[in-house]
């Protein structure tokens, strides 16, 4: 945690600042017009690193002045997420804020509260026991007076959370908790403001004392001076030395780095100089399942899920190797959203490394709720058409992806991970084709590449074929279909148009349909559209079928149905206006484009346009593991052999 | 475009342009001994090709002599522009081809003034892309359009009567021999060769030969089988691709599938005619380099809108008398060109051979080393360029920036030289 | 200008998109849509009156019924004009829609057409690029219409599959299946001979017994709803159908008298059975023409039995022998043949040899129980084939030889293979064909008992 701690300080991106430097941000003429430019890639931006260089001084200009207690507590005075508990301990007031759907509450408690009560309960007792009872006397009075102060505080406090929301019924249980352990620590507040007083100037009723002992007091002041320095930083060694048992800690001193921690899920101990930063962090997760979208009869079954931890601990399992680097970045300036790049160091390209890291770094924008946005930074080209940037939700795909040269990324927050460079084969390929025999493996690829022409021309020959190209069926058939279209009023191109729009309806109809209606909608769909609107006359059998078809076989390649139900309905367009030529020479403009286009240099359509021998051993004809000795020529540019070399390697 | 890009291409171009319109254009003129005239020409071809090939020696140490001849400029200026335009005709002639199946054959009647627009725009964009992407775009169709010709061939011989071509004692070798010329137009082989082999890497003459002898062997063999069908009726066909099959299809009652088959190869005949156009575009910006290539291409491709859409209509004479202009233009020029690239390749290849030891260029690199040129930077080349450097992995070699360089220097010096004069 | 350029820049593709949608409305083309079509399967030619009289075979759609085309009906349209391609145009919207010809299987052509002035009518289909070229052609014994009539009757499958009807019987020797292009081919060669086979369907006597009913009784249920309209259906054949259906049954009991024979053959029923009254004829009499003229038929068996042993396209074929002891019936299974010209003293003679590559005995009529076939009967009957075989191909050639005809096309194969000695010795047609001798060679690879 401390490592990346410091990855966050050392990183370039705008730093996220308390709310009231943030309001003055946001107002300031200079930032409006920062703000035309967000969401793009940020370039040079002088006036706000000027500007941070003046935050970060008013910052410390505060913290010389005021209690950084202080400061955070009135960061979140509005804001009813953040809990709190706070203590005194030697005189000083310490906080401890956490943000409770996101601590990991049990280690929370066990570890951090639990012992910092402990500790202050002992020092209670201790004081309590050495103590006269003349002084108590006096320490009861003041006691008073401290107990009416605070218990003033606290009501203050209680009241506006009463006030905010009902959650404060919980924070106002832990807040009387709170209290009974204050009225505790003042009777060491007592104790050490008596002790205090006998050495400070003060005290009046120790002021004689303080005459007496001149010298000393001088002395002791410019110790207690030192000392209350002394005693802060003593005091966070004490408590991350004796009192809390969680080991992992990282000491900050800005606010706007502790508020990050407390709202990234860390509970932070805050001093008044300093806080000490416990990283705690464990939200509620979703268990690793297969992903819905990929699948397999055989092979492993995990998914990635929401979390960057779990899901890079999926991928360290896998890759028990000291060349896999882990390159973080926090994006998103109201999200930080952490974002992880893994590559193979002796393996991956270094300019697509590079290229990579900058275009991450340049990501200016205020949230990433997906890594689709990663993705579409990514996307270099203006036509975001065809991805170039492959995506998984399987570890396993996500290090052969990596094992062959390729550099991923997995966000914080989506399933799915992200890597480059990408080659329309990739969405081809199958988890299932590495684990089962290869003859099969050629087999279903065969059967993919059919099912998507199907799905993507099938419609466009139809209607091409109907209004055309009629010669090219055989009698028998052109007379079925002749009696199913006789009567029909519309032209086939509408027909076959208005019965994708309704497929269209139906499937995303069905995406959100409770599942409680889904059965008898379905029933009502098919008899709607099979038999009623035939027996109207508003379409045709075949036109159905035909459809049907297409939409099914949309699904054999889930990666590019998107791609492929726009293209399906410009290919049946074109297919209706200008017949099967139109097709034909649509269908050679697709293919120049793609084998125009690159991924991080890599052509995209490897290995068939341009012909790569080696890599088509895992193209349409699947080889055996045992004869893929090589890795992917574009990708990788160094240590290509996979199979034989240096056993060292790794 | 690799060298396997290149052998590719040279294959379905060469096929692809002699199995449309010419045989059945022959048949009319000589009958049966059509196969004749389709083996003398690619025997002409064959050593054309060599001759290719020892003139794109010759160019590299031309490059060095022309660099600071203004005339050299001026006739190379004008040399390309014959030969862009001729590679706009040759388009012109896979366009027609295109035509005539979609607009008489495939379909029945329709307006083909706007259905070629997509045509052109499909044409335009390939040439917008470049030839890398041409040599993909053909290696990734090359199974499909090869095996689409294989299958027709196979179709088509399954019905015909070999016999069709004897009895061999009617050869007429004079009437062959006459007939060469309207016919050369489809047989310009060594200037695709010249311009394509000059944007391709690592091409060998063995290869280019073994491509051509296949490419040879079904053109013989698919125009046999078009006589062995149809006999005397064969000139009255359309065009030979359409109608081999056709006899074939009688057992078979699932239509007329063939025409899917006919459809895959079209798909190499507009690519083909894509690659002239993006030929034709290249040698024309080098010939005009002020004008961005981009513009060019465009009013390229609507010339040969124009001339396919209100020259090559249907109108059956006009289209005779456009192709015997053409055939005679096209013979012509190739003999010009022809000589006048051989007489300066002889000429570069005596007086340079001094320096064959070393190759060293002005700036004292080996030319082995010094592989890509980007085209359109130097302006000595002789004919546009070197290739667009891809070797067989398709990975892009680092380029040789020192042409740039100096191209910009030269302007810097002309910028400065005119701020003095002020 | 630049502000220009960049918004052209800029907005390519938005520009190109515009353009192209304008110009692509979905009217764009002039073509009728596939259900304004009407499909025509096949075309019976006959001349009435110096004019041409083509009626169309075309196919009735019923809507939405989804009619396999199996079960389709047929419908008659027919127009008359002094060229083919006039009568076609005629023909074209007669059915109230545009008439598709690209589907058209065959060509009838009647007596009228071939016997005044051959087949040069052709010229239209071979020409013609909607009509494929490999259009069966058939021809009539008399009326061609009479005969398109009759394929009304028979099952749709076999009616729009007359050509595939033909392939097979071609290959079991029952008759020939000739495209347009084939005929026109041989008649342009050196031979100048084409065959090609009639069409001859025969009605049944139940049908006879209705009468003018015959044409109309239904060949499977989804047919005889339509009957009724459809026997009116033709524009000009509704004053016909009568008078022809009488003539035509006269004809056909002939024809059918004349099939029936110890070969194996018989007539062959065109449908299943649910009340079809239209028969083929077994082995169609061969119509032979030599320079697009009509030069003569081969009507017997001998001569069409003889004219399928050579033709290499038949597979199958059945001979019978006959002694004063018993009858024995061959079926060849595989046959192939071979043809070759040389010249015996500054004569021409045509070597045909047949192979039999597997035949087997059928049967064997005799008084007394056959249980095995001796070696020395064997041998009897294997040189009893090839004798019969030697004859009937003799009579066949002879037949054709006496009308002038090449029917082996000797001639071709003479300048094909001796091209100098033919134009030495013979360079008229005419004179080699009187001159022409033949010598029939049968070599038994495998017979089986």
């Amino acid at each position: 945690m401390g490592k990346e701690q410091k990855r966050v300080r050392k990183s370039d991106q705008i730093k996220g600042n308390a709310q009231k430097t943030n309001k003055k941000l946001q107002n300031s003429s200079s930032n409006k017009k920062n703000n035309k430019i967000k969401g793009k890639k940020l370039q040079n931006q002088p006036q706000t690193t000027q500007k941070n260089n003046k935050i970060d001084k008013k910052i410390e200009n505060n913290q010389k002045n005021h209690n950084l207690v202080e400061i955070i507590s009135n960061s979140f005075v509005d804001e009813n997420r953040v809990n709190s508990s706070n203590f005194i301990i030697n005189g000083e007031k310490i906080s401890v804020f956490y943000v409770e759907s996101l601590i990991d509450k049990q280690l929370l408690s066990s570890g951090l509260l639990a012992p910092l009560e402990k500790f202050v309960k002992n020092s209670i007792e201790n004081v309590e026991n050495s103590m006269k009872p003349e002084e108590k006397q006096s320490e009861n009075v003041e006691k008073d007076m401290n107990v009416n102060e605070q218990q003033s505080d606290n009501e203050k406090n209680n009241t506006k959370n009463d006030k905010k929301s009902p959650e404060n019924s919980e924070n106002n249980t832990e807040n009387d908790e709170n209290l009974a352990k204050i009225t505790k620590n003042n009777k060491i507040n007592v104790e050490n403001y008596t002790k205090n007083a006998e050495n400070s100037t003060y005290s009046d009723e120790n002021s004689d004392k303080n005459i007496e002992n001149g010298d000393n007091i001088v002395e002791k002041t410019a110790e207690n001076v030192k000392n209350n320095d002394d005693i802060v930083e003593n005091l966070a060694e004490i408590i991350k030395k004796q009192i809390v048992s969680v080991s992992s800690v990282q000491e900050e001193y800005k606010p706007d780095k502790i508020i990050e921690a407390i709202l990234s899920g860390s509970a932070v101990i805050v001093l008044k100089t300093k806080a000490l930063i416990y990283p705690l962090y464990n939200p509620e997760k979703r268990a690793i399942q297969e992903p819905p979208t990929s699948r397999v009869v055989k092979g492993p079954r995990e998914g990635f899920v929401e979390d960057i931890d779990i899901n890079t601990a999926l991928i360290r399992k896998r890759l028990k190797t000291i060349d896999l680097k882990i390159v973080e970045f926090l994006v998103g300036r109201r999200t930080k959203t952490k974002v992880s790049m893994f590559y193979l160091k002796d393996i991956a390209k270094s300019e697509t490394i590079k290229k990579l890291k900058k275009q991450i770094k340049e990501i200016d924008i205020d949230a990433i709720i997906d890594s689709y946005y990663i993705e579409s930074f990514l996307e270099t080209n203006k036509f975001k058409f065809f991805r170039r940037v492959g995506n998984t939700e399987k570890p396993d795909i996500f290090c052969a992806k990596i094992l062959e040269g390729r550099v991923g990324l997995l966000v914080d927050g989506s399933p799915v991970a992200l890597t480059v460079p990408f080659m329309l084969f990739e969405d081809l390929q199958s988890a299932d084709d590495y684990y089962n025999i290869p003859a099969l493996a050629t087999l279903t690829r065969m059967l993919r590449i059919v099912g998507l022409i199907f799905a993507l021309l099938i419609p466009g020959i139809y209607v091409s074929l109907q209004s055309y190209n009629y010669r090219i069926l055989p009698i028998n058939f052109l007379i079925t279909l002749l009696s199913s279209i006789e009567g029909l009023s519309i032209p086939p191109l509408i027909e076959i148009l208005i019965v994708l729009f309704l497929f269209e309806i139906i499937m995303e109809a069905s995406l959100r349909m409770p599942n409680s209606l889904g059965m008898a909608l379905s029933i009502i769909g098919a008899l709607a559209l099979g038999n009623t609107a035939v027996d109207a006359g508003i379409i045709s059998p075949p036109s159905i079928v035909v459809v049907a078809v297409s939409s099914v076989a949309l699904y054999i390649i889930p990666d590019q149905i998107s791609q492929t139900r726009l293209l399906r309905l410009l290919f049946t367009a074109i297919g209706g206006i200008i017949g099967l030529y139109g097709i034909v020479t649509s269908f050679i403009i697709l293919s120049t484009y793609l084998v125009s286009i690159t991924s991080y240099g890599v052509p995209y359509m490897t290995p068939f346009a341009p012909s790569v021998k080696s890599d088509k051993k895992d193209a349409f004809i699947k080889h055996s593991i045992e004869d893929m000795k090589t890795r992917p020529e574009l990708i990788a540019d160094k240590n290509k052999t996979r199979q034989g070399g240096d056993k060292s390697v790794g | 475009m690799s060298a396997r890009q290149f052998y590719l291409t040279v294959l379905i171009f060469s096929i692809s342009m002699r199995v449309q319109k010419m045989p059945t254009i022959m048949a009319s003129y000589l009958g049966k001994d059509s196969y004749l005239l389709v083996i003398v020409y690619y025997l002409v071809s064959f050593v054309l090709i060599c001759l290719a090939f020892f003139v794109l020696k010759c160019m590299k140490l031309y490059k060095e002599a022309s660099k600071n001849s203004n005339l050299s400029k001026f006739f190379k200026g004008l040399l390309l522009f014959f030969v862009s335009l001729y590679f706009i005709f040759l388009s012109t002639l896979l366009y027609e081809s295109i035509q005539d199946l979609f607009a008489h054959v495939l379909f029945d009647n329709i307006s083909w003034n706007l259905f070629s627009i997509l045509l052109v725009v499909a044409l335009f964009y390939m040439g917008l892309s470049g030839l890398k992407s041409i040599g993909r775009l053909m290696e990734m169709y090359f199974f499909v359009i090869i095996m689409s010709y294989f299958v027709i061939a196979i179709f088509g011989g399954m019905q015909t009567d070999f016999s069709a071509i004897l009895p061999l004692e009617t050869i007429n070798f004079a009437k062959i021999f006459n007939e060469y010329i309207p016919f050369n137009i489809w047989f310009g082989d060594f200037m695709l060769i010249l311009f394509l082999g000059n944007r391709s890497e690592g091409i060998k003459l063995k290869w280019t030969l073994l491509v051509y002898f296949i490419s040879m062997a079904f053109t013989v063999l698919v125009t046999i089988e078009f006589f062995g069908i149809y006999d005397v009726y064969a000139a009255i066909q359309s065009s030979l691709i359409s109608v081999i099959t056709e006899m074939s299809m009688l057992g078979i009652d699932v239509g007329r599938v063939d025409w899917f088959l006919i459809l895959f190869s079209e798909m190499g005949t507009i690519v083909c005619s894509g690659l002239c156009l993006c030929l034709a575009k290249e040698c024309l910006s080098e010939s005009l380099p002020k004008i961005k290539p981009n513009y060019i291409l465009f009013v390229i491709s609507v010339l040969l809108y124009l001339i396919d859409t209100q020259i090559l209509v249907d109108t059956n004479a006009k289209e005779i008398v456009f192709l015997e202009i053409l055939s005679y233009y096209a013979f012509y020029l190739k003999i010009i060109i022809f000589a006048s690239i051989l007489f300066i390749s002889i000429v570069s290849w005596f007086k340079y051979r001094k320096r064959q030891g070393s190759e060293l260029d002005l700036f004292g690199q080996s030319l082995q080393e010094k592989r890509e040129v980007p085209a359109f930077s130097d302006s000595a080349t002789m004919l546009a360029g070197s290739s667009h450097n891809e070797g067989s992995s398709g990975e892009p070699h680092k380029t040789n920036n020192l042409t740039l360089q100096k191209k910009s220097n030269s302007k810097k010096k002309k910028a400065k030289d005119k701020a003095v004069a002020k | 200008m630049s502000h220009i350029k960049r918004i052209f820049k800029r907005h390519i593709g938005v520009i190109i998109l515009l353009v192209l949608l304008l110009v692509f409305p979905s009217s764009v083309s002039n073509q009728a849509k596939l259900n304004m079509r009407i499909i025509v399967t096949g075309i019976a030619i006959d001349k009435v009156d110096d004019e041409y009289e083509v009626t169309a075979q075309v196919v009735k759609n019923t809507p939405g019924t989804e009619t396999p085309g199996t079960s389709a009906t047929i419908e008659l349209v027919s127009d008359k004009a002094p060229t083919i391609s006039l009568a076609m145009s005629k023909l074209s919207y007669k059915a109230g829609k545009v008439a598709a010809f690209s589907h058209t299987s065959f060509v009838i052509l009647g007596k009228s057409v071939y016997e005044s002035e051959g087949v040069k009518c052709l010229d239209y289909f071979i020409r013609d690029k909607i009509i494929k070229a490999s259009t069966m052609l058939l021809f009539a014994e008399d009326k061609a219409s009479d005969q398109i009539k009759k394929t009304k009757d028979i099952e749709l499958s076999v009616g729009l599959g007359l050509q595939k009807v033909f392939l097979y019987k071609e290959r079991e020797s029952d008759g020939l299946m000739i495209t347009i292009l084939d005929f026109l081919k041989n008649s342009e060669n050196f031979s100048q001979t084409a065959v090609a086979s009639t069409i001859n369907l025969t009605t049944n006597d139940e049908s006879d017994e209705n009468g003018k009913s015959s044409s109309s009784s239904g060949s499977s249920g989804s047919n005889s709803s339509s009957e009724g309209g459809n026997s009116s259906g033709g524009t000009s054949l509704s004053e016909d159908s009568g008078e022809s259906s009488g003539e035509n049954s006269g004809e056909s009991s002939k024809s059918g008298g004349s099939s029936s024979g110890s070969s194996g053959g018989g007539s062959s029923t065109a449908s299943s059975g649910q009340g079809a009254s239209e028969y083929f004829e077994a082995q169609s009499p061969i119509m032979c023409f030599v320079g697009g003229k009509f030069a003569c038929k081969l009507e017997s068996e001998e001569e069409f039995v003889g004219f399928m042993l050579v033709y290499k396209e038949s597979k199958n074929c059945d001979i019978s022998l006959e002694n004063e002891e018993s009858k024995v019936s061959i079926n060849i299974k595989n046959k192939s043949s071979s043809l070759d010209v040389r010249y015996e003293n500054g004569i021409p003679c045509l070597d045909v040899v047949i192979y039999i590559k597997n035949a087997e005995i059928n049967e064997i009529l005799t008084d007394k129980i056959v249980n095995d076939v001796t070696y020395s009967e064997y041998a009897r009957i294997e040189k009893a084939i090839k004798a019969k075989i030697g004859e009937l191909v003799s009579t066949c050639f002879e037949k054709a030889k006496s009308a002038g005809a090449d029917i082996f096309h000797a001639y071709d194969i003479a300048n094909k293979f001796e091209f100098n000695k033919t134009k030495k010795l013979y360079s008229s047609y005419e004179d080699f064909v009187k001159d022409l001798r033949i010598n029939v060679d049968t070599k038994i690879i495998k017979l089986e008992y």
